[in-house]
């Protein structure tokens, strides 16, 4: 048989099994979980406004001060989304609860940043001729880390994204030297160093024909040139594809300073796999902890370290297992068997314990959201409704705020009151890059 | 039109996604059940695809790339389904409709490939799905599958050879069958 007639073939075959058309039902569930967004407390018409204003020049309320040490202090990734009446759509990332200090961004086009303040001001941050995504608090909280680009134009369609910072006393926007690097074609959050002196982040090389695989990039603060700390082979067109590490995502920097952890995807003579891996900080001692086969999907997200910066969880299809749900997973930077926790479908890991013995975990499926016993491996369910997207713990442990389809809730674990303090919005998809939020005590 | 659409749809307009959502389905359900071979998980692929295209469409920077997006997906969970059919030990099967059957069709060799394209991987039906049938160019489908344009030719090329290789040998098992009974 040759290659014509295979060709034929498979024409014909084709034509006999190809379905004329979707079934009736294929489409429904999608929209049980896109739920309409409704308005409570007001916010969303603020949230319309504001979208409306984004040609306005960008300016910060001097006199309604930020309280840093207040409170829910939401970093990373996890973004909700706040529809209007005029449906103009916001992302936000929640900055304190109590005293209601919100950054938000805007999901254009064009995307932006803006700061709701405790009086409920809202104000843009990103100048009118560009968008803004991905903001990520410094660990003190003064300041904000994310990615900036000049909008669109025919002369240029595919703007390079840069690193940027802002005062967040003051909004004032300042590039940090990263000019000529655009962003893979699914971003991860920058990740600061627990000194706030620099950042790391997934930038793709100008040389980098093919936006899908970026390199691990640390960039500091202080205006010094940013240092390459792993490097993806280059993917181009009608090349083969050279063994190396692909495709970061989910860059997070150790509490103690460190490490960087880090997902992925490998190449090597078994073809391609999943990894999880730690680096240090200076680009030696890089340790593959964990590797699976790279055939399912839902393999992005965050990679959490433990309080002691020892281990990291993460979520990964089951051993042996080609594919399925996500199952939490904890590996030890010094090489320790992986351990997987009790088996909960679609578990992402969203922030480790202040004390170390628990992990809670968000997700798409109505069951996600989940506290981990580290010890034990057990899970239990946290009392919230519909798919959650971020979960962070109070310093002290004993509650958490989990960011839902419709909701922020706090929770008490540990079987006390569950009540929902923010509503009226709905989540997005920067879960999809690694969810986490923190929280500060009060005077901590 | 479409870009309009995305657009929308990245701002949170449901009726937008809708619209969006009825446009594709038939093609990604195509495609899914040609890849899974299975109606049931295709129609599951299909729905977890339309939720993650929905979670992360405002990252999506370009939105005249949105098909090609929204395939790649949808591959990325039919892979997912074919490792969690092996894991469920659950496979149902997709019943050939004979009144969709072109009028040259030859049953026997429907079968032949029916068989044949069972037995290639899930990357290989993809592979074949896209580029043969629905017409993906090679560019197009190295972003929808994630691997460099060499890699698809080199792909492509054995997903032929390995059907070739089975039809082959399904023939050769019947002829020797039929010598036997002789």
């Amino acid at each position: 048989m040759n290659a014509n007639e295979i060709d034929r073939h498979l024409d014909i075959w084709f034509d006999v099994v190809e379905p004329r058309s979707a079934p009736a039902d294929v489409l429904p569930g999608v929209f049980a979980v896109t739920r309409t967004t409704h308005q409570r407390h007001g916010l969303a018409g603020r949230f319309a406004t504001l979208a409306a204003e984004r040609r306005m020049p960008a300016r910060v309320e001097s006199s309604l001060s930020f309280r840093l040490l207040v409170v829910l202090l939401a970093l990373l990734v996890t973004i909700i989304s706040v529809a209007g009446a005029a449906g103009a759509l916001l992302q936000m990332f929640p900055r304190s609860v109590e005293d209601g200090a919100i950054v938000v961004e805007t999901v254009g086009p064009p995307r932006g940043l803006a700061l709701l303040l405790p009086d409920g001001t809202v104000t843009a941050i990103t100048p009118p001729d560009r968008e803004e995504i991905c903001a990520i608090f410094s660990p003190d909280g003064s300041r904000v880390a994310f990615f900036s680009a000049p909008l669109r134009t025919a002369a240029d369609p595919e703007p390079a994204y840069e690193l940027a910072i802002a005062n967040a006393t003051q909004g004032a926007a300042r590039q940090l030297p990263v000019r000529a690097y655009r962003l893979p074609q699914e971003p991860s959050p920058p990740s600061w160093s627990p000194d706030g002196s620099a950042v790391v982040a997934v930038l793709l090389r100008p040389d980098q024909s093919m936006p899908i695989s970026g390199d691990l990039m640390i960039v500091p603060i202080n205006g010094s040139e940013p240092r390459p700390l792993l490097r993806s082979p280059l993917v181009r067109e009608g090349e083969d594809t050279e063994p190396g590490l692909y495709r970061f995502q989910g860059v997070q920097w150790s509490p103690d300073g460190a490490w960087i952890a880090f997902r992925g995807e490998l190449f090597d003579d078994q073809g391609w796999r999943y990894f999880v891996g730690v680096v240090r900080p200076d680009g030696s001692d890089l340790r593959l902890l964990d590797r699976w086969p790279l055939v399912g999907s839902l393999e992005w997200g965050g990679v959490v370290w433990s309080p002691d910066s020892t281990q990291v969880a993460y979520h990964r299809r089951p051993e042996g297992v080609a594919s399925g749900g996500m199952d939490v997973h904890i590996a030890s930077i010094d090489g320790a068997p992986v351990r997987p926790l009790e088996d909960v479908a679609n578990a992402f890991v969203a922030e480790w314990s202040p004390d170390g013995g628990r992990i809670a975990t968000v997700g798409l499926s109505v069951d996600s959201a989940h506290v981990f016993d580290v010890e034990s491996g057990a899970a239990a369910a946290l009392p919230v409704d519909g798919a959650t997207y971020g979960a962070t713990w109070s310093a002290r442990g004993d509650r958490l705020a989990v960011l839902g389809d419709d909701s922020l809730w706090i929770v008490e674990p540990d079987g006390g009151e569950t009540s929902e303090i923010l509503a009226g919005v709905t989540s997005s998809l920067c879960a999809a890059v690694g969810p986490s939020l923190s929280w500060q005590e009060v005077g901590q | 039109m479409t870009r309009e659409l995305v657009e929308l749809a990245q701002k949170g307009d449901h009726e937008a996604f809708e619209h969006l959502c009825g446009r594709m389905a038939g093609r990604l359900y195509a495609t899914a059940v040609l890849v899974l071979r299975d109606g049931e998980a295709a129609r599951d692929a299909v729905q977890e695809t339309l939720i993650e295209v929905w979670r992360r469409l405002p990252m999506l920077r370009e939105p005249d790339a949105f098909g090609g997006w929204v395939q790649r997906i949808l591959v990325r969970r039919c892979y997912a389904a074919v490792g969690r059919r092996r894991r469920l030990a659950e496979i149902s099967v997709v019943d050939l409709d004979a009144s969709t059957a072109s009028p040259e069709a030859d049953l026997v060799l429907v079968d032949q490939v029916e068989r044949a394209f069972r037995r290639l991987t899930p990357a290989q039906r993809a592979i074949l799905t896209l580029h043969h049938r629905l017409g993906y160019g090679d560019t197009d489908t190295a972003e929808i599958l994630g691997i460099p344009v060499g890699t698809v030719k080199s792909r492509l090329n054995r997903a032929k050879s390995a059907l070739r290789a089975s039809i082959d040998a399904d023939e050769r098992s019947v002829t020797s069958t039929k010598g036997q009974l002789a």
